[in-house]
């Protein structure tokens, strides 16, 4: 039985246009995301991860606008939508948890009120009191005290916060909750519980997780799936036991190599040399050429091609291309 | 601490706030170089017999410390004294028509540009560098370096003088006799409108700059993002989650400005001969008018202490993390 395909990024191009140039943020750029599936994106900072998420919010801050590509959330094409079209499919069908999320509740605002308010705009209910009433419930299925509704965000902790944040991303049932960097600025016992929340509720209610983040150990504990983003591009997507296991292109395996594991035999670290590229003149070829390891002659000249590595798994790397498609490059 | 225990205590500080200014009011005034009776003394029959009477009956003869009992004890009884020109009790004379007139003047002045200022600055910053935004800036730049009695008196000149549209001056017309209220409040308004809309121009260039650059900086804030994501429609996005947040510096300039709207707006006042209660305030600075200046001072402390009070108060209204403490 096929599941349901809860979000198809196809070929999505995002470019800020500054004054100084044209930046490629997201550069052809295919995810999918099945119902019920917990994804990771990860990357670098300014791998472009974000800008993906805030696309798939159509909400693409300016200079930045999307070029081409499509984006279809439960079956619909959010890029060709009205403004007025978007509004109202935003946090109805995808919400989020946004990056720093003690800095997304409005510091004036009780946060009951701050989930009511969504519930109100959305014709979910018909006054405030129902919407505080569902903001309770809410509370408890994150493990707040439903007391908490009443509070002000400055009177709560940094945990507690996070908690109010993911009550509200479920507000409205969403199909797709993107959770950017959801644990940041937390300390790791709580960032811990925190995500044990995030995936027993994912798990309970069958909605789709998409997890940006760079905490690898947390990738590798939660996630179905994996996208490796690496200067606008998606590099390599597998399986989390396959990208764990066996990564394919030397950026994940450069990526996975940096982080310190605490079983095993004791082994060095080791960094990725160099630094991300300048989106707005990235070096031709493969963008990951002047940081590779196994860099070949092709690797400056041409893009690498797509290589299927499983049925919905591929990696862009010269190394896996076959023999024909090198020939014809 | 509670907010009972709080008024207690901001009431305590402000009666003594009070009573060191009032006398340091006291001495300021009779520092200042000149005599109530120089004025009388242009009249030819003005003798120094006279002059000495005027003074032993203002109780100028006096040393200071004694006169500065005197006026503290009167103070106390709520007592402002007589003015030295007018020959009336001061009290009468600030709390009357002047009063009424000046309030109209600079709460209908004010008030209009605080509104059309804030809403104004809280739709350009939203549509930052767009047609709006830009245009208001460059209109609200000028406004705000021009001075106030040079548009009075251009406004004076258009309106008033080449088109007869407005009054030149006054509150109402002389001698006309009114067959009913709404007829004179209509001419006082007629009289009014210029005086205001001189007011209100000047300071709807700094209300707007004000609301601009804090709502500028509200608008980067993560939970106005947040606040579109949650696709709440544009209206409640822009005034309940980033208006609401950028008022505080607005707020608090609003309270400080209560000092202007008591103490009167001299100059304005005086370019279109209004009679309130800034233009008693030259007079009195002009004719050493001791006890006009000291009950003029009065008031006008005892409002911006009131009204920093109540900025204070209002405060931890908007801001629920404001404590009383």
């Amino acid at each position: 039985m096929k599941t349901a395909t809860i979000l198809e990024v196809e070929n999505l191009k995002v470019y800020y246009f500054t004054q100084r140039g044209v930046v490629r943020a997201v550069d052809d750029v295919s995810l999918e995301i099945d119902k019920g599936e917990l994804v990771a994106l990860v990357g670098e900072s300014g791998s472009g991860k974000s800008t993906l998420a805030y696309a798939i919010m159509r909400m693409v801050p300016p200079p930045g606008r999307i070029v081409s590509g499509r984006i279809v959330l439960s079956g619909i094409d959010i890029t060709s939508l009205s403004e007025e079209e978007v509004r109202k499919l935003r946090w109805s069908k995808v919400s989020m948890i946004f990056q720093g999320a003690m800095n997304s509740l409005n510091p004036v605002m009780r946060v009951g009120d701050q989930i009511a308010e969504v519930l109100l705009y959305h014709g979910a209910v018909y006054d405030v009191e129902e919407g505080r009433k569902i903001a309770r419930e809410l509370f408890k299925l994150v493990g707040l005290d439903p007391e908490r509704v009443m509070s002000y965000p400055h009177e709560l902790s940094g945990g507690q916060k996070q908690r109010v944040v993911i009550a509200m991303a479920l507000a409205l049932n969403p199909d797709l909750v993107i959770a950017d960097e959801p644990t940041t600025g937390l300390d790791v016992t709580t960032q811990a519980k925190i995500m044990d929340t995030i995936r027993d509720i994912q798990r309970e209610t069958g909605i789709s997780v998409l997890l940006i983040t760079h905490d690898l150990p947390l990738v590798a504990e939660v996630s179905d799936r994996v996208y490796v983003m690496y200067a606008g591009k998606i590099v390599e997507t597998g399986d989390v036991d396959k990208i764990f296991y066996t990564p394919q292109h030397p950026y994940t395996k450069g990526l996975i190599g940096a982080v310190p594991s605490h079983i095993g035999p004791k082994k060095r670290l080791i960094a990725l040399p160099g630094e991300p590229p300048d989106l707005r003149s990235p070096p031709p070829g493969c963008r990951f050429h002047p940081r590779c390891s196994y860099a070949m002659p092709i690797c400056k000249r041409k893009e690498p091609p797509r290589t299927g590595t499983g049925p919905r798994d591929f990696v862009e790397c010269w190394l896996y291309a076959g023999e024909e498609v090198k020939k014809v490059a | 601490m509670g907010l009972r225990a709080y008024v207690a205590r901001r009431t305590i500080e402000l009666a003594i706030s009070l009573i060191l200014f009032m006398a340091l009011m006291f001495y300021v005034f009779r520092l200042m170089p000149g005599d109530p009776t120089a004025m009388l003394i242009e009249e030819t029959a003005f003798t120094s017999e006279m002059r000495e009477q005027l003074r032993r009956m203002w109780g100028l003869d006096r040393p200071l410390h004694e006169q500065f009992v005197i006026f503290m004890k009167n103070l106390l009884r709520g007592e402002l004294g007589i003015s030295f020109i007018y020959q009336k009790p001061v009290a009468d004379l600030i709390f009357g028509r002047k009063m009424l007139n000046t309030l109209a003047l600079l709460i209908a002045s004010h008030g209009m540009a605080l509104l059309i200022g804030m809403v104004l600055g809280v739709w350009a910053a939203w549509r930052r560098g767009k047609v709006l935004d830009i245009a208001s800036l460059v209109w609200a730049l000028v406004l705000h370096t021009i001075p106030v009695f040079w548009l009075g008196l251009m406004f004076l000149l258009i309106f008033a003088v080449h088109n007869k549209w407005f009054p030149l001056s006054g509150t109402i017309t002389p001698a006309r006799d009114y067959a009913h209220v709404l007829e004179y409040m209509g001419d006082y308004l007629w009289h009014l409108a210029l005086p205001a809309a001189t007011i209100t121009l000047i300071r709807l260039g700094g209300d707007f700059l004000i609301m601009r650059n804090t709502m500028v900086s509200v608008i980067r804030e993560d939970y106005v993002t947040a606040a579109i994501a949650k696709g709440l429609p544009e209206k409640i996005v822009v005034w309940k989650h980033a208006a609401r947040n950028a008022m505080l510096p607005i707020v608090t300039l609003a309270g400080l400005d209560m000092a202007t709207v008591v103490s009167g707006a001299v100059l304005t006042e005086t370019v279109f001969s209004w009679d309130g209660i800034g233009r008693l305030l030259y007079e009195a600075a002009i004719y050493r008018d001791y006890p006009v200046l000291q009950g003029l001072f009065f008031v006008i402390t005892l409002v911006v202490l009131l009204a920093n009070f109540f900025t204070d108060l209002l405060y931890a209204y908007l801001d629920p993390r404001v404590r009383y403490d």
